[in-house]
């Protein structure tokens, strides 16, 4: 008898264990599409079109903790909800700080895209791609040489301080110019590396 | 050859690397160096500055390789003058090419060696065309370092037609 009532429990247990199973089941599955719908909802209701663009603009953004402070200049810059990106024509950036000599960058076309918690996926750090006739230029300072880059496309990492490109791109310093495929400059340890197809004309000593 | 030293120097590699802070400039991967007639291969080049604005150039082989240099000779069509090496530098200001550890110079008279050289240390002053062989690859003779080995072909005679 006795082993009669256990097989009997096992059984009802199981039965048990098996309706809780597909309860909880079918709640995930109704929980993640409910999330999912909300999702496409508050994305679709962000408009495809600029929602605001300001003309002929001056922004500066101090840092107090010894990072670089910048100062863009545009003739036109409009905001793009959906994608929570900013797109400039005609941007000037300039960034400067303490210890080391400004640096200025122009470029045809801007797209700055800012940290955003709405998106999917997340972003996580500022990013700015600029494009059409990049120029970047640093003056002879205290603690650095002159130094003058041209490309058609570069991208700032402010956060990070680093500034890359995977295309055709010209240096220019005392030194000469080169011309090389591919740059990765990191401002805080002034280490700028030129990564395929290097060839550099060593100007002659004035 | 003297015109050499109007010319301008272009550098090709793979990759290149610039200190801003040290301004110290590292090409490296297959490393062409021109200079006019002058031409340099290796797998390395560290150029510096020095304080009065002259480039100081280090070129170094890949582990087991050979630096290698032609460059052209003064006084006559078809003189050459070739070397490799472990190690060279090239001083813009006296435009001295030093070649260090196990270096071997040939000069040639078209395709035909001339005169060959080997030794740890070989300067080539690349304005005069004035050679030095010294024994330590510091530059100053060291008794009982290497010796420098020096082949003279003997001058065919030129018939005088």
């Amino acid at each position: 008898m006795k082993a009669q009532i256990t097989i009997d429990r096992a059984r009802i247990w199981m039965a048990i264990a098996a309706v809780g199973v597909v309860a909880l089941g079918s709640f995930w599955l109704y929980d993640t599409v409910r999330r999912q719908g909300a999702d496409d909802y508050n994305r679709a209701s962000a408009r495809l079109e600029p929602d605001y663009y300001v003309e002929n603009f001056n922004f500066i953004k101090l840092s107090n903790n010894g990072k670089a402070n910048y100062h863009v200049t545009g003739k036109n810059l409009i905001h793009l909800p959906r994608t929570d990106q900013y797109d400039i024509k005609e941007p000037r950036i300039s960034s400067f700080d303490a210890q080391r000599t400004p640096i200025t960058i122009n470029a045809g076309r801007a797209v700055v895209e800012q940290k955003s918690e709405v998106l999917t996926p997340k972003r996580t750090e500022d990013v700015v791609h600029l494009y059409d006739q990049v120029t970047v230029e640093r003056p002879q300072g205290i603690n650095s040489s002159f130094m003058r880059v041209e490309t058609e496309y570069l991208q700032l990492l402010p956060d990070a301080d680093i500034v890359k490109t995977d295309q055709r791109i010209k240096l220019i310093t005392d030194n000469g110019e080169t011309l090389a495929t591919g740059m990765m400059a990191n401002n805080t340890n002034q280490e700028l590396r030129l990564l395929s197809k290097v060839h550099a004309r060593l100007s002659k000593h004035k | 050859e003297k015109a050499d030293s109007l010319k301008e120097m272009t550098i090709e590699a793979d990759q290149f690397l610039n200190n801003g802070k040290t301004n110290v400039s590292t090409f490296s991967g297959d490393v062409v160096v021109v200079r006019g007639t002058l031409k340099v291969k290796a797998e390395k080049a560290v150029v510096t500055k020095s304080a009065d604005e002259f480039q100081h150039v280090v070129l170094t082989a890949k582990p087991g390789a050979k630096i290698s240099f032609r460059q052209k000779r003064d006084g006559g069509p078809d003189l050459w003058v070739e070397g490799e090496s472990e190690k060279a530098e090239y001083d813009e200001k006296t435009e001295f090419v030093k070649f260090l550890s196990k270096a071997q110079i040939r000069y040639l008279d078209g395709s035909k060696v001339t005169q060959q050289q080997e030794g740890e240390f070989l300067s080539y002053d690349s304005k005069n065309d004035v050679f030095v062989g010294v024994n330590s690859s510091s530059g100053q003779s060291v008794s009982g370092g290497g010796r420098i080995k020096t082949t003279i072909q003997p001058r065919t005679e030129k018939q005088a037609n």
